[in-house]
């Protein structure tokens, strides 16, 4: 028995260097109370849930390149960046975004509110501030009906404001109309002056119907959202009642921005300047003074949270392009925490069912298969840890799989020494040539084994890859476990303790 | 000592025709149902949406289809999990999946504002993505089987890394044709289950083959068929174990993991249990044929 000493040397060394590799990861997902610093240490160096475990979104996005001049890198490289600096204010704990080909941005957000965090990533934020056209509202209206009623055979005189209703001092409508408003306005277009155009406010009730505002505005914007140096959110001030608990948010303009601010409030005194979110016109306030210090604000029918939400991202500045969403999958916590608690009841009655197996068929030797077969766990943990790699639901699944097939090993190897006991070799010849003739076999088998799961890992999908990560991870424990630590632990027992007759 | 079987010396050359004449009956079913049924694609490759909801209160499936027949989506699979009829899967493929979740989501909560919903998975597909994923799939099942030929022929004769690589498409063809006749979802992970087979046969195949190559060395003077034979009975209770012990784990992932896993590892389940019958009747058989038409040169 060749170098005994120095198997058992490596075996102690990787089962402390496994030790130390797990610890980590039992300590972070055991351990009650941790401080938050302390959390984020352990979890540099843990086993991570994947997001189907812990809940959150998965979304591939893809920048709209209709009518943009740049190349679909371009915009997603600048998209990229602001979606990342809006997600950096959002707080959340280790995103992932990356950059993908086709112009394709992949963010992963465990643990959000989905609906929350889509609107901070999908929102253009396209933010203008432009005049509205308050004194030519009248006579484009009039032209646009005459026009309409020109080209309308059925003999309406006013197709268009026939719609109207009035909302304190603008144009109303019912929102179920508003698709037909546009098909007008799109049809009257060559009798709108070039210069304007009709921009639609946001829904809101009025004596229980829900309506827009319709607003004539000049085309041209006076300031853009690149002139906000910062914005933040805050309750509404002031007595207008329609603004009651509601959040608005208020922006500070870049130096240069608030001296064009300011000429353009005295320039426009009793006029009205729009605040247009991605053409939305958020509110309409009247310009009362030259406003100097470089300061506005938007108001709405915002809760503290979308005011919050919207100040992040005003902050953070606009998409360069719309973002599509092309893929998504995201999972709610308590689905996550259901499915943790199913795969490691899968895993724990896989486990118990294959080591009574083995304790039954090969009794005392199937109680080495046991110890081979935790370790196998053990160190599959230990690697996973180590490399900071995920533990996913498919995971889970590789890794009852890993239980089922880990033995198989052991089987061959004990299938090989009960022949070799058969035709009447000694118990230590028997093991080492059991050992030795199955070791071939299993070296094979695995390997084949292993291509898939590299293949599977590399072309596979998020739910595929965490399949192949633990079952290739856990075959490669499995050549050791099964293979060198049994033989260490049989060589113990029949040189060092003089085992004569093999139970198996 | 406890023994499966004892000095088990079974003919299975000899029944060489049984085996082929199942298998070609297996095959021929399982190509008929993928030709005229075709597998039940799931969002994953067709696009689609997928949304599981959890009610706080009972529904039931008919209700749900009246809602989503309100916005034309009546043609919506509505699966239910668990019996207590609080919640479902909503799955269809769509041109537009992500105005479809919204939708769906709108119309149930217009429905049923008082029993509250919480969805607890959305998975949104565009037909490209899941175009694109259909091709990087089929690449990596080729790239797989290539690389597989390529090492068992380059560990064992040739002979048997093809009959291997055959014994793999009768699992998998097989396994389709289960999954199609049980119209179960064919999705991203059933192929990972597939492919795993896949690696779970070759496995199989790998220690028979092996086997049966040390009987060469020792048994020169043997017929060919024996030779094959001695090295099928001689492995065939090591087979039969670890396909049990795999068994147990993927009949405890079956049972206990979960609605998210149960159609991999039935999925598993079909194929570990085809696979292993063709390591010990189509391998060896295969290459036994091939010898009696076109012996090699001794």
């Amino acid at each position: 028995m060749k170098n005994f000493g120095l198997r058992v040397g490596i075996v102690v060394v990787t089962i402390l260097l496994g030790i130390y590799a797990i610890y980590p990861t039992v300590r972070m997902y055991t351990a009650e109370g941790l401080s938050k610093e302390e959390e984020l240490n352990l979890s540099k160096r843990a086993m991570h849930l994947g997001l189907d475990l812990k809940g959150g979104m998965h979304i591939v996005l893809e920048v709209d390149t209709t009518g943009m001049a740049e190349t679909p890198q371009d915009l997603r490289d600048r998209a990229y960046e602001i979606i990342q600096n809006r997600i950096d204010e959002f707080g959340v704990f280790e995103p992932t975004i990356e950059k993908q080909s086709g112009g394709r941005i992949l963010v992963q957000l465990p643990g959000v509110d989905r609906d929350r965090a889509i609107y901070l990533i999908e929102k253009v934020a396209h933010l203008e501030f432009k005049l509205v056209a308050d004194e030519q509202l009248a006579t484009v209206v009039e032209r646009i009906d005459d026009y309409l009623a020109e080209q309308d055979t059925m003999g309406f005189e006013q197709p268009f404001s026939s719609y109207f209703m009035s909302l304190q001092r603008d144009i109303g409508i019912d929102v179920r109309d508003e698709d037909s408003l546009r098909a007008l306005l799109a049809k009257a277009q060559e009798v709108i002056p070039e210069d304007m155009h009709f921009l639609f406010g946001p829904k809101e009730d009025s004596e229980g119907r829900q309506v827009k505002r319709l607003y004539l505005l000049k085309k041209e914007a006076e300031l853009t959202g690149e002139a906000v140096r910062d914005a933040s959110h805050e309750p509404s001030q002031g007595q207008d009642l329609q603004h009651m608990g509601t959040w608005q948010i208020s922006l500070e303009f870049k130096r240069e921005a608030a001296r064009q601010f300011a000429s353009i409030t005295g320039k426009y005194i009793n006029r009205r300047l729009a605040i247009v979110l991605d053409s939305v016109v958020q509110s309409a306030p009247f310009i009362q003074e030259r406003i100097p210090h470089g300061r506005a604000r938007i108001t709405g029918q915002f809760n503290a949270e979308k005011a919050r939400d919207l100040a992040i991202i005003l902050r953070a500045g606009a998409l360069p392009a719309p973002l599509r969403i092309v893929e998504e999958r995201s999972v709610g916590p308590s689905l996550g925490r259901d499915s943790i608690e199913s795969g490691i009841r899968a895993v724990l009655i896989a486990s118990a069912l294959v080591i009574v197996f083995m304790l039954i068929y090969y009794s005392l030797s199937g109680f080495v298969a046991d110890i081979a077969l935790f370790l196998n766990l053990f160190f599959l943990i230990a690697i996973l840890s180590a490399f900071r790699g995920s533990l996913t639901m498919p995971g889970i699944a590789g890794i009852a799989l890993t239980i089922g097939m880990a033995v198989d090993a052991n089987v061959l190897i004990f299938e090989r020494i009960r022949e070799e006991l058969r035709i009447g070799k000694t118990t230590r010849t028997a093991i080492d040539q059991g050992f030795g003739r199955a070791w071939i076999t299993i070296f094979d088998s695995n390997i084949t084994t292993i291509i898939i799961g590299v293949i599977l890992f590399i072309f596979g999908s998020g739910p595929i890859k965490g399949f192949a990560l633990t079952l290739t991870v856990g075959l490669v424990a499995n050549l050791f476990s099964a293979v060198f630590v049994s033989k260490v632990i049989f060589n113990f027992f029949t040189y060092r303790v003089n085992v004569q007759k093999l139970r198996i | 000592m406890i023994e499966l079987i004892k000095n088990p010396n079974i003919d299975f050359i000899g029944k060489r025709k049984f085996g082929f004449v199942f298998s070609a009956i297996l095959m021929i079913i399982s190509l008929l149902l993928l030709i005229f049924i075709g597998p039940n694609f799931g969002i994953d490759f067709t696009g689609g949406a997928l949304l599981q909801i959890r009610f706080s209160q009972r529904i039931t499936t008919a209700e749900l289809r009246n809602s989503l027949a309100k916005i034309g989506k009546e043609h919506a699979q509505i699966q239910s999990l668990g019996a207590e009829q609080k919640e479902y899967i909503v799955r269809a493929a769509e041109r537009n999946p992500v105005e479809f979740a919204k939708n769906v989501k709108a119309v149930l909560q217009e429905d049923y504002p008082d029993n509250a919903q919480q969805v607890v998975r959305e998975e949104t597909v565009e037909p490209k993505i899941g175009k694109e994923l259909l091709g990087k799939t089929l690449w990596a099942i080729i790239i797989a089987l290539a690389l597989i030929l390529v090492y068992v022929s380059f560990r064992f004769d040739y002979r048997f890394g093809i009959a291997a690589v055959i014994a793999l498409f009768h699992d998998a063809l097989f396994t389709i044709g289960v999954l199609i006749v049980t119209q179960r979802e064919f999705s991203i992970v059933v192929v990972g289950a597939l492919l795993t087979i896949i690696g779970y046969s070759i496995n199989d195949s790998i220690v028979i083959s092996d086997r049966i190559r040390e009987k060469f060395k020792k048994m020169r003077k043997e017929p060919y068929n024996v030779i094959l034979n001695t090295g099928l009975n001689e492995v065939l209770s090591r087979t039969i174990l670890t396909v049990g012990t795999t068994l147990l784990a993927v009949i405890a992932l079956l049972i206990f993991g979960g609605s998210v896993i149960a159609d991999f590892a039935f999925t598993l389940l079909v194929g570990f249990v085809i696979g292993t019958y063709s390591s010990i009747f189509i391998v060896a058989n295969i290459v036994s044929v091939w010898e009696e038409r076109f012996p090699k040169k001794k």
